[in-house]
């Protein structure tokens, strides 16, 4: 390995702008595992879409004998009350995937008109809401969605309502990090000397500009979600049976290891899901070239 | 600093009683609620008549006196049952940590150093997985393969249930038994630690891996990197020696954030391993709606953060010169 | 320059003929590319310079021009570059050599030096740890004690003051003038013979500029050590150096020893540096420029690559890139200044 980068010698000489910008249009980003990860996602999307038209099993009926193994007939098997694993594995997406998806988009609004007030006006809002913030971010995730949902009561929804105030404190530091850093540049100032409402340089200027590192923060988080809404219904606090939610059948599974196909069905979804996210995250990170992220 | 503790318990408070069921039902049991007297009696006994502002008072200035009240389930103290637990947490922590920062700092300047190549893309793969298996679930895998399949690491538990584990000196139980020259003991104890230990420990090693090998190549690019090399030096040391050192700052940081994260985000795996931790704890405690337990627990987690993050900053002003000096 | 090793040297350039030294390092025919997007992009196009022990050669041109690149190639430093030709360093070609050698010559044989001090040290670790791991990494018997004392002599050498008390301050804490002190000291501890100065002074005060010179100038004396000075500057060319070579968009386009190129150089473009250097003496109105902007390697036009920029461009020149061939005391490549009179 050596020291000088081709582009560091070459840099010494003007280069060619037209080069550079070309370069950076094509979309390389979508190489390699970026691309498996947004396959694999668009499959589950459309599983969890389309699952009632063709849905191999009924879910939640026992439709054979109990644990069986993973047969022709019946790919993962059957759990301890005969269900079709492989069934009720393709349904847990639909309680998953959707949950993920309005967690973030939760967090990210709320994040993100918190971050926005805080950085934009700044002051004694400003330090309230980052107080609230940080008090927020010192508690490790698990444990204070634990709190919440057992506090609000164990069921899906009051999960989903916990994870959402675990997660905006992230969005709203990241927000509020890209408000002050754009309001302190000159065209801003411009803006702002021909009169344009605060209102419309947060929209028009600000929020353009940040959308990159919370897609890229919002992708990465989104297999995070998944893996935590699984972590509460393993626990008990998310869903409840009979409802087909990977975390809980990975409960079940728990009971009797010898059934590996009742806990190994639901893990493997989950990971190809939380992989997926991943790649994708990881490639729009490098493409962006964000280095920091707010976690 | 202290704005954040008092902050960390309103919160905790506040989450605490957004209940809107009574917590009554766990003390007491159901049949009793109809029971005025009992009711009455009971909420006397746990605080529970006071208005919320009152009630409020009470637990802070409870807290301060480092009293975090009674769990419902066990009838002890919550300090007592979170002192207790907290070594067998520490313990798996401090393993799963080890295990973590090893492999992952070697896997990150493995993956710098070959980059691009298929060692790059293994390291990174074996990264990326470790911080998208579900713990719990790794954990069971773990367990059906090395356990159930194939025998040769013990179930779920943290020691023998036929031995007697070490007497507590540190409350680690593979310390103890070596300061006990007891190697038996050590060896089992070992044993059961290995899998979960190995499940955090993989969280950490996604981290890890990825912040090295970022970081190594960002050094790599540096001038005085060049220099080193211009100057004659062996690969090895301009690797291990110059680009690593100032490449395990942020790592410092970064370590400091899993081991807080671990100490009370170990829930899962405590679960699975049935290992009695603090997590395995807060488990309990909030299935039960145990909410003295739930809230010490979670005050304790908040703590942890703070405190880890104190001597991150700490050790990161010592390691960086830069900042020692100035 | 009094003492030195130092006989005007015409502008030969692999032959020794009315000289009875041998180069110390000979170039021949350097050609480097480097791998793009749009195809390889050839930084340097064919340099053949010669160094003899203790002179001072300067290599003078743009950003651009590969006068970094050359010297970086011959010491092995690029990365995904090609490198064809020779640099033979007392008959060793040093293109192609076996890492492990090359590292042997490396820092100890045939050092270099950077340009910005800012930013060469680690700023982790101790200048005198630093200067130890250079000399200990090339004498492997040294202990670590015995290297300190001879960092402390080497920061002593390059004028540092205090210097036990140097060794164990972190880079941070000294200037920019001596940072490249310290570098000077990494450079020359294990007794070189070439030492390759890549615009030491640029990012550096005015004064302290010709301090650094004069400890150049001074180790030179001292160790009869080869220096070959990369420079844009033709004001430091004119005291520090012996002979001058001119480079553009990758090939050296005139050289000679430094008084006869200043007086009377061949190629237009060289004239059009000195032109551009400010004078006390003269009374300037407009600051003098060369028109046009440099050519990249990205983009060299065909015929010699200084023709668009030229004022006595004429038609052969933009068909065939002249070379090197006799100017005065010079060499020059360009057909028309050196034509011969018929």
């Amino acid at each position: 390995m050596t020291a000088i980068d081709a582009t560091h010698a070459i840099g010494d000489a003007a280069p060619d702008p037209q080069v550079r910008r070309r370069a950076r249009r094509r979309p390389q980003w979508l190489r390699g595992p970026a691309l498996i990860g947004l396959i694999v996602i668009a499959l589950w999307v459309i599983v969890a879409l389309t699952l009632p038209l063709w849905t191999p099993h009924d879910p939640l009926d026992a439709v054979a004998a109990r644990r069986l193994e993973p047969s022709a007939s019946h790919w993962m098997g059957t759990d301890a009350l005969g269900r079709d694993v492989f069934t009720r594995t393709l349904w847990g997406a639909r309680t998953s995937l959707p949950i993920a998806a309005i967690v973030i988009a939760s967090a990210v609004l709320v994040g993100t008109i918190i971050g926005a007030l805080a950085g934009f006006f700044g002051g004694w809002l400003d330090a309230v809401l980052m107080r609230l913030v940080d008090i927020t971010m010192a508690f490790p995730p698990i444990l204070l969605a634990m709190a919440i949902t057992a506090s609000l009561g164990p069921g899906i929804g009051n999960a989903l309502i916990a994870m959402v105030l675990v997660w905006w404190p992230i969005y709203a530091r990241l927000l509020r990090a890209q408000v002050i850093a754009v309001r302190q540049r000159d065209f801003i100032e411009s803006a702002w000397a021909i009169g344009a409402s605060r209102w419309l340089i947060l929209r028009r200027y600000i929020l353009p500009m940040s959308y990159t590192p919370i897609l890229v923060n919002a992708t990465m988080d989104f297999g995070q979600v998944v893996l935590l809404t699984a972590s509460l219904s393993f626990i008990g606090l998310g869903a409840r049976p009979p409802s087909p939610e990977w975390g809980s059948m990975i409960t079940e599974g728990s009971l009797n290891l010898y059934d590996w196909w009742t806990a190994a069905s639901p893990g493997i979804a989950i990971v190809t899901v939380v992989l997926a996210f991943n790649f994708v995250g990881d490639a729009l990170r490098d493409s962006f070239d964000i280095k920091e992220t707010v976690r | 600093m202290p704005l954040l503790l008092f902050g960390i318990a309103t919160i905790v408070f506040i989450v605490s009683r957004l209940t809107p069921a009574s917590p009554l039902v766990q003390i007491i049991g159901e049949r009793q609620l109809n029971n005025k007297v009992v009711v009455a009696a009971a909420n006397k006994r746990w605080g529970l008549d006071s208005s919320l502002p009152v009630q409020y008072f009470n637990y802070m200035k409870n807290l301060l006196r480092g009293d975090m009240g009674t769990s419902f389930t066990t009838r002890r103290s919550v300090v007592s049952d979170l002192w207790d637990r907290l070594p067998a947490t520490l313990e798996l922590t401090f393993a799963a940590l080890t295990i973590g920062v090893v492999v992952g700092v070697s896997l990150g300047v493995l993956a710098a150093r070959k980059r691009n190549t298929i060692f790059d893309h293994v390291a990174r793969f074996v990264a990326v997985l470790g911080s998208s298996l579900p713990a719990f679930w790794a954990g069971l895998v773990l367990l059906y393969i090395f356990y159930a399949k194939l025998g040769v690491l013990p179930g779920p538990g943290r020691f023998n249930p036929r031995g007697d584990p070490p007497e507590r000196i540190t409350g680690f139980f593979t310390v103890d038994s070596l300061l006990h020259g007891d190697f038996t003991s050590f060896k089992n104890s070992l044993r059961y630690l290995v899998l979960p230990a190995t499940v955090l420990g993989w969280g950490v090693v996604g981290i890890v891996t990825r912040l090295v090998r970022a970081s190594l190549l960002d050094e790599f690019s540096m001038e005085y990197i060049k220099v080193a090399r211009a100057m004659g030096l062996r690969e090895r040391t301009v690797v291990n020696t110059h680009a690593l050192r100032n490449a395990l700052l942020p790592t410092i940081t970064i370590v400091g954030f899993a081991f807080a994260f671990l100490i009370t985000g170990a829930v899962l795996t405590e679960k699975i391993f049935s290992w009695p931790g603090i997590g395995n704890y807060a488990v309990e405690a909030s299935r039960r709606l145990d909410f003295p337990a739930i809230i010490g627990v979670t005050i304790l987690g908040g703590i942890a953060f703070l405190l880890t993050n104190l001597v991150t900053d700490v050790l990161y002003a010592f390691a960086d010169p830069r900042i020692r000096l100035s | 320059m009094n003492g030195s090793v130092n006989e005007p040297l015409t502008g030969s350039l692999s032959d020794a003929a009315g000289d009875h030294r041998t180069p110390i390092l000979e170039i021949e025919d350097l050609r480097v590319t480097f791998p793009s997007s749009s195809g390889p992009v050839p930084a340097v196009r064919g340099v053949s310079l010669d160094v003899y022990p203790g002179e001072a050669v300067a290599v003078v041109g743009e950003s651009g021009s590969g006068k970094s690149v050359t010297m970086l190639a011959l010491l092995g430093l690029l990365r995904n570059a090609t490198v064809t030709g020779s640099a033979r360093y007392r008959g060793t070609n040093l293109i192609g050599l076996d890492p492990a050698t090359l590292r042997t010559i490396r820092g100890a044989k045939v050092s270099m030096i950077f340009q910005d001090p800012m930013t060469s040290l680690n700023p982790v670790l101790t200048i005198g740890k630093q200067l130890s791991m250079v000399m200990r990494s090339h004498q492997p018997d040294l202990s670590k004690s015995a290297a300190r004392l001879r960092a402390i002599e080497l920061l002593e050498q390059v004028a540092i003051s205090q210097p036990a008390r140097r060794c164990d301050s972190y880079p941070h804490e000294l200037s920019g003038g001596m940072r490249q002190r310290v570098m000077i000291a990494m450079a020359i501890s294990n007794y070189p013979e070439v030492l390759i100065a890549d615009e030491p002074t640029t990012a550096l005060d005015v004064t302290v500029q010709a301090q650094i010179m004069e400890l150049l100038s001074d180790l030179r004396v001292q160790r009869n050590l080869a220096l070959i000075l990369i420079t844009h500057d033709l004001g430091v060319v004119a005291g520090a150096t012996d002979r001058v070579a001119v480079m553009y968009a990758g090939k050296v386009v005139e050289t000679g020893a430094v008084d006869p190129l200043f007086e009377d150089p061949g190629h237009p473009y060289t004239r059009g540096l000195l032109e551009c250097l400010p004078r006390l003496d003269v009374r300037h109105e407009v600051q003098a420029s060369i028109p046009g902007i440099p050519a990249t390697p990205q983009s060299l036009p065909p015929g010699c690559p200084f023709a668009p920029r030229c004022k006595h461009v004429e038609p052969a020149c933009l068909e065939v890139e002249p070379v090197l061939a006799p100017h005065g005391a010079t060499m020059a490549a360009c057909s028309v200044m050196t034509r011969v009179p018929s």
